[in-house]
């Protein structure tokens, strides 16, 4: 586990840079926290990386958005699903096994659905006060922990684990 | 087939609309006048608590047939030899299974009927909405396309002409409700809760931030929708009906603001609305108010021409095939399409 501080939106950007190096078909990636801890930021710049061209919104009111990277991506948001055991409704087993990268927001509601191999990432707040142009001009902190499950992601993950110690101080 | 073989007047079109959940079917005369309009609201998303693509296809694949029965049946025509001057269909943008459908369906009548089709941009729909109420608009028009997926001010010279000139950065409107709702703990979908909520409410009891004064047409409401989240965190005994209001407050300030503030800067004649958001009452009445304030015209459509509805891909039909003539069969599905940006 890898837990460390991002200062600003330049910094997710450039974790979700790192990140999106390391992606390939077939991968899943739940990104988890609270409403506003930054994970539509994140995954807005990690589809931008993994070559989506196109604007990039949420997928609340749509559960999951399909775009064309260098590869297959669906982006899945479940948390206004209230239970998280329809999840088989959004294809999300046969999405991967057709080779897409699926990103999951909210996906720790149903950590137990997704079989044994993803990439978790958990974004939370520092509770500081921030000014609402502060917060939009991206300059709010948030702590960000990277777990995984599945040896599929371990090599890569160590490779990513000493990019990363290049750049944050990792607890 | 040039142009000019294609005369709207007295025209009908059949307009489909199959981009999302609503699965609508339209007949409208002279691009102006809807004959009949059936929508059908698919009900199969809201215990998922957001629109299922694959639930979505599946159920305009059910209904389709049904609502282009009914569709022709209100505006007095038969299946059999319908008198039409053309189908209108959405090819996007939108879910690609669902888009389909609605494809599939207008090719098929076209091959059945020996009518031409025409395929309609969604957005653009939305964007002629305002030519089906009785009152003409005078253009041009600063347009405020409020929906669950979209939240941008666009600045019609004419028909045909456009500039988007405001975008949202990050959520729409829409979803900004649903958020919010959801984390109030109010039902789905998130806009008709909120405003159900609010009428209990005091909007000036919380004084939200008003996003991104920073004299761009763009709007931020991710940032106000954490800032709600916040304050309602650390401020546990406000009543939910007051945090309602004052959160619908902020977000019909932002928008109506900013899409006065366009349409002065650009020097139009009228202001119009479009889009589901377009249908909170809240937004209507204060969009309305102060545009009279500053002498602009100002178009709302009905609640049923807001919200996706086939009568608007009708009306944007209309307008295409005189102009451009039109599509052939290979027409598909474009779940990407960007509104053309002319001027």
């Amino acid at each position: 586990m890898l837990r460390f501080v991002l200062d600003n939106v330049q910094d997710t950007n450039r974790l979700a840079q790192l990140v999106a190096n390391h992606l390939g078909k077939g991968d899943l990636v739940i990104l988890s926290g609270d409403l506003g801890s930054g994970k539509t930021v994140f995954a807005r710049a990690l589809l931008g990386h993994l070559g989506v061209n196109e604007a990039i919104t949420s997928p609340t009111f749509v559960l999951v958005k399909s775009y064309q990277g260098r590869i297959p991506i669906e982006h899945v948001d479940i948390y206004r699903m209230e239970n998280p055991e329809e999840l088989d409704i959004l294809c999300i087993g046969e999405l991967l096994e057709e080779g897409h990268i699926v990103v999951v927001e909210w996906g720790e509601k149903a950590l137990g659905l997704f079989g044994s191999s993803y990439l978790q990432i958990t974004f939370e707040r520092l509770d500081t006060e921030i000014s609402l142009e502060d917060e939009i001009a991206g300059y709010a902190k948030r702590f960000v922990t990277i777990e995984f499950l599945g040896s599929k992601f371990k090599d890569r993950i160590s490779q990513l684990e000493s990019e990363i110690r290049k750049i944050w101080s990792v607890a | 087939m040039g142009m000019s073989s294609y005369d709207v007047a007295n025209g009908l079109i059949l307009g489909i609309e199959t981009s999302c959940d609503e699965t609508a079917v339209a007949v409208v005369r002279n691009g102006t006048t809807a004959l009949s309009s059936v929508i059908h609201s698919q009900q199969v998303h809201s215990r998922f608590g957001g629109v299922v693509p694959e639930l979505a296809g599946r159920e305009h694949e059910r209904r389709i047939l049904t609502v282009i029965k009914s569709a022709m049946a209100d505006a007095g025509l038969e299946m059999s030899k319908p008198k039409l001057e053309a189908i209108a269909v959405t090819m996007g943008p939108g879910l690609a299974g669902a888009l389909m459908i609605g494809v599939a369906a207008a090719k098929a009548l076209s091959l059945a009927w020996s009518v031409p089709i025409v395929g309609v941009n969604h957005l653009e729909g939305h964007l002629f909405a305002v030519r089906l109420e009785r009152d003409p608009i005078t253009y041009p028009v600063v347009m405020l396309l409020v929906s669950g997926g979209h939240t941008m001010i666009v600045f019609v010279q004419e028909p045909g002409k456009y500039r988007i000139v405001g975008n949202s950065l990050d959520d729409a409107a829409g979803e900004a409700f649903d958020k919010v709702a959801r984390f109030l703990g109010l039902g789905y979908p998130g806009g008709p809760e909120i405003e159900r909520e609010a009428e209990f409410g005091d909007p000036a009891s919380v004084r939200f931030p008003r996003a991104l004064r920073d004299g761009s047409y763009n709007f931020s409401f991710s940032g106000l929708k954490t800032a709600v989240v916040t304050y309602a965190k650390r401020n546990p005994e406000v009543e939910v009906a007051d945090i309602s209001a004052s959160f619908q407050e902020a977000v019909v300030d932002i928008l109506v603001e900013k899409t006065l503030n366009a349409a002065k800067e650009l020097g139009a004649a009228s202001v119009a609305l479009a889009g589901g958001v377009g249908a909170n009452t809240k937004l209507r009445t204060v969009l309305t108010e102060r545009a009279h304030g500053l002498d602009l015209g100002v178009c709302i459509p009905s609640r049923e021409n807001c919200t996706d509805n086939g009568a608007m891909i009708a009306a944007a039909g209309a307008w295409r095939l005189h102009n451009f003539g039109p599509s052939d069969l290979s027409l598909g599905a474009y779940p990407s399409l960007v509104l053309p940006q002319s001027i």
